[in-house]
């Protein structure tokens, strides 16, 4: 028992007593005995019935509490009226009080109605306000910049209208001679070396010319920006830091202006300094660095960065197209050697760019929130139909005994609203939980976006709710209030209550929430199918104990093939001798590293032009690769010595590649070429998947030694935890260079986990809501059907007295609840096939109308739709006739 | 009691009032008991909860129908589990509703309403 005493239902039974019996109920009867008696019959519930008959005894004794409260203080204060001689004239707080006390004494006459109402006002509410709140800071707040809305991003395009990078000559021109925009800039991303401190580093640099700051309306909180002649050849080179990089690597050294940085190995002057709350419009910029300094020619003939410019006031995206196709044409007769792919440009809006893969997902995470809020909606509509509907009699004496219209709205009213503020309150810690959840699911949105719960995206999902819980709540109350109270009071009324027109409505909204309950279902269960295709796919290498990291080698450092070569071969030999590893190897790109680009293949004497040719992925690769990945060659011989800088070039071709160009003939011999590169074909290896999500790509495989290049990925293979080798690994490229940065160090399958995290991500959000869904239409359809049993007490008793057998009214009972299932099932299919098409993009090895996802899921809803029939009807095959018949 | 001579102005009683009347026609009780042994003779029917009962018995408590137990019976006198007994007043307000419940009864015999002999 004295566990007992000290447990918090007590605890919270002792504080409600302070909090509602006024203090003159005290004096004859003391707290404690009061506090006693309750955790003697409270202890009895949980021995006899475990936790839920605590929780029984407690929500007994709870509700009680507050009636007995309610009317010592009606008590009172009729005491009080009594010395006073007089009444109290009624203000409106008083009013306010009432109806609260009022909607309070409601509650606990039907607290599981009431809960329930509160339960789902709170997760409908929880749930849309933090979806809505993450895609507000996503798709809406995501470029940090003023005006985002005018900025494009400005490119070249070939004749098929793909966007290529502008040269340095053709952006110059543009710069000076179109008239649609106040300004343009260049800007390339890449990453850039940091030497010259204790420790080498790499950092992402974003190139730009001179115009950006001003471009983006942003200005360095120390310092400056560029200024003009700093992005031109021969100009100064300079680099304004993020405000972490300036914390990271110089403390926040106040007097950092004009000091220098080893960038690439070459001195730039830092001459400002960007704010700390600056989201840079490229992921994690570090620095800004003077365009000049792109290790790429500055000619009319290279590709060398993306532009992006400001529209001129009053100019639209579509005038500015058309202005700037004829400035491409211009320059394309002007120069017509140099401008095969440039004759014409490609826009977009700079947003589009950087939300383009965020997007579906968003627009699926809305729809999902959107949809628990309709069912959430559809759930409180339904309970107050049914509350209005069970009180329809209450009603009526109240009008009977002259309650005036307006005062029946306003109680009905008040109780709405508070059901939906109580709901609402839960609703926002929800929203804030869950806004936590998601970005603990998913870092990555931390990193770039400012998500905090959306004060527009709560308002609405309340105001919704509100207007639901009102409207279902209203429109009863008025035909209460307006039809003959005498009716409702005789007991033909209580049959009666249970109109067609209000079941109905009843049904409508079980349907329409077992319908879109289906459609989230159908949709988590096709990402899960995708899930579980994807976690089957054969990558064509094996990923274990394989760790990955990237260098990329200094121009200026390494300015020779022979520098390159050498570098790359002492790194593999100091790293293959260390203590641990099994093997290494160097690639150009690895895969689920996102690196590595295609080429067109023109087959030698096929007279292709390269527009026309295939496009095949290109990777120069050290000549253990092969062995190392555990990628099979299946024809002919891997890459080895032989291939040497000088000799003929060799490639190994993947199987694909070998289907696509030398259908049905032995690719073996063939001759081929690739960019500037002539090669022949000496082997086939077996495919490599590039990511899960693709089909394998194809692929040519040509030797580091014929085609070196500065960028440089290593797969080490170890005998223990890969990442155990990451120091070792890192300490050996340093005794080669001590000033070579390197990068990106973990296990491949770390890189293939996070390739699928934006997709694991939608499926737990989707599912979480799909959950919520179900519950919620389960509830809603077990509250329908309840309600559907109350009513029909009578009919039902009738029934049973004239002969039908308790196992006729079960199935009788659950044969309605399904019918209506059905219907719903046939909606939410067809929906659901209308809208898994959206999905798409998302689905993997399934097809948007997997037959196995269209019938499982419906069958799965099914039964607990079915459970959540079957008790009601239960309870009613359990109705004793006798009884009900007597009742009045 | 001496103000309120007429006990009659009681009637009808609530069914809490008068099932802790009956619990306490022939024994003094503490709260738990009143409430176990009213479960028991109304096979759960009735079934109070710690406030109604004690709403209730502060009630009877102002209007004199029942006392509290003054002295500690045994040694382990504990303020939180304080008995009660009938009063003169509360017995004779008892046997009132009583009566006003048999002669209801008995006019739903005469009635054909229950069968003969329920009374």
């Amino acid at each position: 028992m004295e566990e007992v005493k000290q447990s918090w239902p007590v605890r919270i039974y002792a504080a409600l007593l302070t909090l509602l019996l006024p203090d003159s109920f005290w004096g004859a009867i003391s707290r404690d005995q009061l506090i006693d008696l309750f955790s003697r019959l409270y202890g009895e519930g949980r021995e006899r019935r475990g936790w839920w008959g605590g929780a029984r005894a407690f929500r007994r004794e709870i509700a009680s509490l507050v009636r007995i409260a309610l009317e010592e203080r009606r008590l009172q204060r009729r005491r009080f009226e009594a010395v006073l001689g007089r009444r109290e004239r009624s203000t409106m707080i008083d009013s306010i009080v009432q109806d609260a006390r009022q909607a309070l004494r409601v509650w606990t006459q039907r607290p599981f109605s009431a809960l329930a109402a509160i339960a789902m006002i709170a997760l409908g509410i929880g749930a849309s306000t933090a979806v809505f709140s993450l895609s507000q800071a996503i798709l809406v707040d995501t470029v940090a910049i003023e005006d985002p809305n005018r900025v494009l991003v400005l490119m070249s395009a070939d004749r098929e209208g793909n966007p290529r990078l502008l040269s340095y000559e053709d952006f110059r021109d543009w710069q000076q001679e179109n008239e649609v925009f106040e300004r343009i800039a260049a800007l390339l991303d890449q990453s850039v070396n940091v030497t010259g401190g204790e420790r080498p580093e790499r950092i992402r640099g974003l190139f730009v010319s001179s115009s950006f700051f001003s471009l983006i309306g942003v200005e360095p909180a120390l310092g400056r920006g560029l200024a003009p002649g700093e992005d031109e050849p021969g100009g100064r080179r300079a680099v304004v830091l993020s405000h972490g990089f300036w914390q990271r690597r110089w403390g926040g050294d106040a007097e950092i202006l004009g000091q220098s940085v080893k960038l690439n190995n070459e001195n730039h002057v830092i001459v400002g300094v960007m704010p700390a709350d600056h989201r840079p419009i490229w992921d994690q910029t570090e620095a800004w660095i003077s365009w000049q300094t792109v290790p790429r020619s500055l000619d009319r003939y290279t590709g060398s960065a993306m532009g992006i410019a400001r529209l001129k006031p009053g100019v639209s995206q579509e005038q500015a197209q058309l202005h700037m196709g004829q400035l491409a044409t211009r320059l394309a007769q002007a120069y017509p050697d140099s401008v095969i792919n440039r004759s014409r440009i490609h826009l977009s809006p700079l947003r589009e760019r950087f939300l383009r893969w965020q997007r579906p997902v968003m627009l699926v995470l809305m729809a999902g929130a959107a949809m628990v809020l309709l069912i959430a909606c559809a759930n409180v509509a339904n309970l107050q139909l049914t509350l209005a509907g069970g009180r329809r009699r209450e009603l009526a004496i109240r009008a009977a005994l002259g309650g005036s219209k307006l005062r029946l709205m306003r109680q009905i009213l008040s109780e709405s609203l508070m059901l939906s503020l109580v709901g609402g309150v839960i609703g926002v810690i929800l929203a804030h939980w869950s806004v936590k959840g998601v970005l603990a699911l998913r870092p990555y949105y931390r990193d770039f976006f400012d998500v905090s719960i959306d004060l527009q995206a709560l308002t609405f999902c309340l105001a919704a709710t509100i207007a639901t819980g009102v409207l279902f709540g209203l429109a009863p109350a008025l035909l209460a209030s307006r039809s003959n109270p005498a009716f409702w009071l005789s007991a033909g009324g209580r049959g009666q209550s249970w109109r067609p027109a209000g079941r109905r409505t009843r049904n409508s909204l079980a349907v329409v929430q077992f319908a879109l309950a289906l459609v989230l279902l159908i949709g988590a269960g096709l990402l899960l199918r995708s899930a579980h295709q994807m976690s089957r796919v054969d990558t064509g290498f094996d990923p274990q104990r394989l760790l990955t990291l990237e260098y990329r080698l200094p121009g200026n450092k390494y300015d020779e093939p022979a520098k390159i070569l050498d570098f790359h071969r002492r790194t593999l030999a100091e790293i293959s001798g260390l203590p641990g590893v099994r093997g290494v190897a160097a690639a150009g790109a690895l895969p689920f590293s996102g690196n590595g680009g295609s080429l067109p293949l023109i087959p030698e004497g096929s007279g292709l032009e390269a527009a026309d040719a295939p496009r095949i992925g290109a990777n120069n690769v050290s000549p253990g690769y092969f062995r190392l990945m555990g990628i099979p060659i299946l024809q002919g011989r891997a890459l080895d010595d032989r291939d040497r800088s000088g000799s003929k070039i060799s490639a190994v071709i993947s199987r694909r590649t070998a289907e696509a160009v030398w259908p049905d003939e032995d690719p073996l011999g063939k001759r081929f070429r690739m960019a500037d590169l002539s090669a022949e074909v000496v082997g086939v290896a077996g495919d490599v998947h590039l990511s899960l999500t693709q089909e394998a790509q194809s692929h040519v495989y040509i030797s580091m030694a014929q085609a070196p290049s500065r960028f440089a990925s290593l797969a080490v293979r170890t005998s223990g935890d890969p990442m155990s080798m990451a120091p070792s690994v890192q300490k050996a490229i340093w005794r080669i260079d001590p000033d070579q940065p390197v990068w990106e160090i973990m296990p491949i399958t770390q890189r293939i986990a996070d390739s699928v995290a934006s997709r694991r991500f939608t499926l737990s959000v989707l599912s979480a809501f799909a959950l919520a869904a179900l519950l919620l239409a389960a509830v809603g359809i077990y509250a329908v059907m309840a309600f559907s049993v109350s009513q029909r007490t009578r009919e039902i008793g009738v029934r049973m007295a004239l002969g039908a057998e308790r196992r006729g009214i079960l199935s009788w009972m659950v044969a309605q609840g399904m019918r209506l299932l059905a219907v719903g099932a046939v909606a939410g299919l067809a929906a659901a096939s209308a809208l898994t098409h959206a999905l798409s993009s998302m689905l993997f090895g399934v097809a948007p109308l997997d037959p196995i996802t269209f019938s499982a899921t419906p069958l799965a809803l099914a039964l607990v739709a079915l459970v959540a029939c079957v008790l009601p009807a239960w309870r009613a095959s359990r109705i004793d006739p006798a009884t009900t018949l007597q009742r009045p | 009691m001496s103000k309120n001579s007429d006990p009659s102005r009681h009637l009808p009683l609530s069914v809490p009032v008068y099932q802790i009347l009956l619990s306490l026609s022939d024994r003094e009780l503490h709260g738990y008991a009143v409430i176990q042994d009213i479960r028991l003779r109304t096979e759960g029917e009735v079934d109070l909860t710690a406030s109604t009962l004690y709403a209730a018995v502060k009630r009877m408590l102002q209007s004199g129908l029942i006392s509290e137990v003054g002295q500690p019976r045994g040694g382990d006198w504990d303020s939180r589990r304080r008995s009660y007994r009938l009063t003169p007043a509360g017995r004779a307000l008892l046997e009132l509703e009583a009566g006003r419940l048999k002669r209801a009864v008995r006019m739903a015999v005469e009635k054909r309403i229950l069968p003969a002999g329920t009374s």
